[in-house]
């Protein structure tokens, strides 16, 4: 009887059919175009909130983009070492504290690609429609000799 | 370019199967012998990785195995000697640590199912919390870290295993990116112009035998030796050697030697045929000279040897299908001397240290060295022209309207529709990026100064943001300060167009071109015809024109661009932009682009009263 139930508990686990739950992470190649890539999310737990979940996918998703592509991928990366301090949620605005290593900018083509992916990437993710981006828990005008403008939440019609 | 990796944990049918014993072994365990799913019993487990021992305090039993928390000093020394970072907070079910190649480990409370990068796997049980803090199986932690645990007699050591491996051969240069966890730096055992043999002391590699992989490579040869402290792994890497194919021409370099004594260093390059040549030297620090040998190929063997004295270093290749560039690391600004043959050319490094050195020059080799034999080279030109004097610099027209404080007027009239504002980017404490000793706010400056003559010539008026290496506002001034008195030069003069000129910069040397960028839709045809009259012009790679949210063109009210000249990153455009006969050439561009707006795009006239 045990071993029934046992059997009948494994299948459950093992193959009942389910929903794959996914995201789309937007990476800048060099040619200025974004490649799409769509990893894994696992799917609500029971009890998870709604709020929740889509805070870890926003999570989960904005460290996968600043961790950028597997090396022998040429795209646009963020500088060494920049990785995500945390994420927030407010209304459709995700806001998103990126430690100070991002400030090691070399120019307008990385910064430009680097956020660009990041708010394609974020606002796929549904109820997400803006990125506010912190540097370091601050708002910034720009990053330090930067061009491109931080103050406000940028969403996918500022390009 | 390809890369190889390791393999996970299969999640297929097969690890379905022996999960489902497993789970049947374990249920009928526990109805025999039940236990507490985590042991909150306080453990410590000790390892030594690259020398350092790291004690775990964090540690707890699940299923006959150990986990770790999260929060475990330990395991935070051990993230940090590999250079990845954890991104956790109290409350959050996900844990994710990023490690140096780069990928995202994801673990999650409850669920056994992780993910290293794209690999998802299975892991022998599920994190799970402990005083709120997420316990994470050590086991499987530790492989997806690259790392495995061996025993040295009394000590467990945590030995690095290579599990991503990239060889590149481009250009004649090898690059080898390896991770074991962190990024590795190999040591050269031996090389020779067919294959070099790098060493990784200390690690071991889930990756061996034969491969084919990288770009320029024929095959890769990983072999690991001895045990645990005396572990190694050797990776030989078989080159492609490029056969002395002849240029189209016919033309090749057939031989580079150097003759070098406490006085001087000679380099003689001997060149069959017809060829043309250009070489660049770079400014103190970095001292840097090379010439490239256009229209001929590299039939003698590459060179990359390191010298004492006046040079330091000596590299050969072929750099392009049709030109060989040889390249000299100076240990100072010493004297160079340049002399075409019908045989070749000679370089020579003399004692003496030049202030103001020439940086570029060009010439012939072969048979039109004797036609021009009556005209000596030119004189070599210095970094940065002279800028022309500082006289005829328009202002706002007296009587101007106070400049506009919010939001931008529609439609925008300017108060002074011959008026252009030029904005050399960056200056003073900001020198923009910086490459070979080439600031990129001096390269802004003179282009900028340049196309003000330009503009002043066609009768324009016009404005500088700056007109000197100074910051616009104060020295390290807020950004938002900085970059909106640049802006309050134009809107407060009622000027009819914006324009910043920059310098671009990228990590990789091979991205190059020009781009204009823009924010507002009345900018686009402004920055499409300024980017149409510089391609055309200069040839330069072009990468069109960008939307963009940058602060200076967003915050002028007028038409704004800021146009990105070329990659100070970039040998090719470096040398163009250290060249101050394309810097004119690239102001008179952006001029015709700025004329050929302005005539298409007439300005609003402000309606009768």
């Amino acid at each position: 009887m045990l071993v029934a139930l046992v059997a009948a508990a494994s299948w459950y686990v093992f193959f009942r059919p389910r929903t794959p739950a996914t995201l789309t992470i937007d990476y800048a190649k060099v040619d200025g175009t974004l490649a799409t890539w769509t990893i894994s999310q696992r799917p609500p737990q029971s009890g998870e909130s709604a709020a929740d979940y889509l805070h870890e996918s926003v999570l989960y998703a904005a460290v996968q983009e600043v961790a950028g592509p597997p090396s022998d991928v040429e795209a646009v990366r963020f500088p060494p070492r920049t990785h995500v301090q945390s994420v927030s949620v407010d209304g459709s605005t995700a806001t998103v504290d990126l430690s100070r290593d991002v400030a090691q900018q070399t120019g307008t083509f990385g910064e430009n690609g680097e956020f660009k992916a990041l708010v394609f990437t974020l606002t796929s993710i549904p109820g997400i429609h803006s990125v506010q981006i912190l540097v370091d828990g601050r708002r910034v005008a720009t990053l330090p000799g930067g061009n491109f403008e931080l103050d406000t939440p940028l969403t996918r019609s500022d390009w | 370019m390809s890369w190889i990796r390791r393999s996970l944990a299969p999640t297929g049918s097969r690890a379905r199967i022996a999960g489902i014993a497993a789970l049947v072994l374990v249920t009928l365990g526990l109805t025999a012998f039940p236990i507490d799913a985590a042991s909150a019993a306080p453990q410590t487990y000790s390892a030594v990785y690259r020398g350092k021992t790291l004690t775990f305090t964090h540690v707890a039993w699940q299923s006959g195995e150990r986990a770790v928390g999260v929060e475990d000093p330990a395991f935070g020394a051990l993230l940090r000697a590999l250079d990845a970072t954890l991104t956790w907070h109290q409350g959050e079910r996900n844990v994710l640590i990023t490690t140096a190649e780069p990928e995202v480990l994801s673990f999650a409370v409850g669920d056994r199912r992780y993910d290293v990068g794209r690999v998802r796997a299975q892991a022998r049980f599920a994190p799970f919390l402990l005083d709120r803090e997420p316990y994470l199986p050590l086991n499987e932690l530790l492989a997806a870290l690259s790392l495995v645990a061996v025993q040295a007699g009394k000590t467990r050591l945590l030995e690095p295993q290579i599990t991503s491996l990239h060889v590149r051969n481009r250009d004649g240069r090898t690059t080898v990116d390896a991770f074991a966890g962190a990024r590795l730096s190999p040591r050269i055992l031996s090389q020779t112009a067919a294959s070099i043999v790098y060493e990784f002391d200390g690690v071991g590699s889930t990756l061996t035998g034969t491969q084919a992989i990288g770009e320029g490579v024929r095959d890769v040869v990983i072999r690991t030796t001895g045990r645990s402290q005396n572990v190694r792994t050797l990776v030989t890497v078989n080159l492609i050697v490029p056969s002395a194919a002849p240029s189209p021409s016919g033309t090749q370099v057939t031989a580079v030697d150097v003759v070098a004594d406490a006085g001087s260093f000679t380099l003689t390059v001997a060149v069959s045929g017809d060829a043309t040549y250009e070489w660049h030297r770079l400014a103190a620090p970095d001292n840097r000279f090379w010439i490239d040998i256009d229209g001929a190929h590299l039939a003698a063997p590459a060179r990359d040897d390191r010298w004492s004295g006046h040079v330091t270093a000596v590299r050969v290749h072929q750099n392009a299908a049709q030109s060989v560039r040889v390249a000299l690391s100076l240990a100072a600004a010493q004297a160079i001397g340049v002399v075409p043959s019908a045989t070749g050319v000679r370089i020579t490094v003399g004692n003496a240290i030049l202030g103001d050195v020439p940086r570029s020059g060009n010439g012939s080799i072969g048979s039109d060295v004797h036609a021009n034999a009556s005209t000596p080279s030119p004189p070599n030109v210095a970094l940065v022209t002279p800028a022309p004097a500082v006289s005829s610099e328009a202002s706002a027209p007296e009587g101007a309207p106070p400049g506009w404080k919010f939001g931008t007027p529609h439609p925008y009239i300017p108060t002074n529709p011959h008026l252009i504002v030029i904005d050399p980017g960056h200056g003073g404490s900001d020198p923009g990026s910086v490459y070979h000793g080439v600031k990129e706010k001096t390269v802004n400056l003179d282009i900028a100064l340049r196309l003000r003559d330009v503009l002043l010539a066609r009768g324009w008026q016009v404005s500088m943001t700056r007109t000197t290496d100074t910051d616009v506002v104060a020295p390290y001034d807020a950004p938002r300060t900085e970059l909106q008195a640049r802006d309050d030069v134009a809107n407060n003069a009622g000027a009819r167009l914006f324009i910043a000129i920059h310098a671009n910069a990228f990590s990789s040397p091979d991205v190059s071109g020009t781009t204009s960028y823009y924010s507002k839709p009345e900018d686009a045809p402004l920055a499409r015809d300024v980017q149409h009259a510089i391609t055309n012009a200069l040839g330069t790679h072009d990468d069109g024109i960008v939307k963009s949210h940058l602060y200076v063109t967003l915050h002028a009210y007028m038409p704004a661009v800021l146009v990105e000249t070329a990659f100070l990153s970039n040998p090719g455009d470096l040398a163009r932009l250290t060249s101050p006969t394309w810097r004119q050439r690239l102001a008179e561009a952006i001029a015709d682009g700025i004329e050929t707006y302005a005539r298409e795009n007439p300005p609003p006239t402000p309606p009768s009263q």
